[in-house]
């Protein structure tokens, strides 16, 4: 195995949920990574807006359902005076009118809080780098939002001229970004590095002229590449 | 050196990452032991319990229900948290003598605006009376 690996730069998180309880455990377990700092705990989203003027943090994680200011309004008024800070929603709501909001209002990802806190630190980093972090759940109504919407803005249409041509590799791991996986789960899937992942993400996504992995996700479904949901 | 008691503590969550946060904030009190457990794992779920642990913090949610806890562990402090806002409750069983007099002490108690206490427990609330009927 090669050598001890530089120390990764500490993400400043800042969290804004009206909860203190959920908000204190959160801030212990964002805390316990070496890698990851809580800088500071608004409870609404005007606190928030404001305490991210004076922090200038590099991700705020958001609920959604808040007193004063809710977390959607609160992401727009982020995105749009501080657009280097990345949001992230963290909710229990899984109602589409709040997910497609969000997005639509600027926030980078869109997480639920069943998620394990391995996974949450994971998604928080994958945002860091400047992914999407989505709980899965949220991954599949994005996609069939898209697919329902028809096609994709800049994409290419039918009819305009041949696809560009996509290599298996880049095919595979855009099925997988459909799935909802981040680049650190493509890579453990495929054994290739997550850097490499990214790579061929990157390519597809020049390829394709689209922007992003929702619109990625998007482009797989329509074109049926998708792989079969199972069963259950 | 003398005997350390250590204080045994399960906290049982369907949000793990409420459940594990407030673990690990309880873990860093001295003269504690702290597991956490999730309702994705029923069978450690039993195992904590029937450890007989002192305090139970416990989620609201489908999976657990706090009075049946309490219930079943009638010794231990029972603490009711939610994901969402609202109220945090704390529940113990104060045992008193099983005579009239004792329910009627309370009662005269309570009626006299004072709050019943539970030795290094939580406060039952004081009442607001009812106005009699005229």
């Amino acid at each position: 195995m090669s050598g001890a690996q530089p120390p990764r730069p500490t993400l400043r998180v800042m969290l804004v949920d009206d909860q203190p309880l959920f908000r204190t455990a959160l801030a212990t377990l964002i805390d316990s990574q070496p890698d990851l700092s809580v800088v500071g705990q608004a409870e609404n989203g005007l606190q928030a807006v404001e305490l991210a003027r004076e922090l200038v943090p590099d991700i705020v994680v958001m609920d959604v359902e808040m007193p004063v200011m809710d977390g959607v309004e609160a992401a727009r008024l982020i995105g749009e005076q501080l657009p280097a800070v990345k949001v992230v929603m963290l909710t229990v709501s899984e109602s589409e009118a709040h997910l497609f909001e969000a997005i639509h209002h600027g926030a980078r990802g869109y997480l639920l809080k069943d998620l394990r806190p391995e996974h949450l630190y994971d998604m928080l980093r994958a945002a860091g780098r400047g992914e999407t972090p989505l709980s899965p759940a949220v991954a599949g109504r994005l996609v069939s939002e898209f697919r329902d919407r028809g096609p994709v803005r800049s994409a290419p249409v039918s009819g305009e001229g041949p696809e560009p041509p996509l290599t298996r590799r880049e095919i595979e791991i855009l099925q997988l970004v459909a799935d909802g996986l981040s680049n650190k789960e493509i890579g453990g899937r495929l054994s290739i590095t997550e850097g490499t992942v990214k790579n061929h993400v990157h390519n597809a996504l020049e390829k394709l002229h689209l922007e992003n992995r929702i619109q990625a996700a998007a482009y797989v479904v329509r074109q049926g590449m998708g792989h079969r949901p199972s069963p259950d | 050196m003398h005997n350390v008691l250590c204080l045994t503590i399960a906290v049982l969550s369907c949000h793990a990452i409420l459940g594990e946060g407030i673990a690990r904030l309880l873990a860093a009190e001295p003269g504690v032991d702290v597991e956490s457990i999730t309702c994705a794992d029923p069978e450690r779920v039993e195992a904590a319990l029937a450890g007989r642990p002192d305090v139970v913090v416990v989620e609201r949610c489908a999976a657990f229900d706090a009075l049946a806890i309490l219930a079943r562990l009638p010794d231990a402090l029972v603490v009711d948290i939610g994901i969402g806002p609202g109220p945090t409750w704390a529940y113990r069983r104060q045992e008193i003598p099983g005579d009239p007099e004792a329910i009627l002490r309370l009662v005269r108690r309570l009626r006299g605006g004072h709050p019943v206490v539970i030795p290094d427990g939580p406060a039952v609330p004081e009442v607001e009376l009812v106005p009699p009927r005229a």
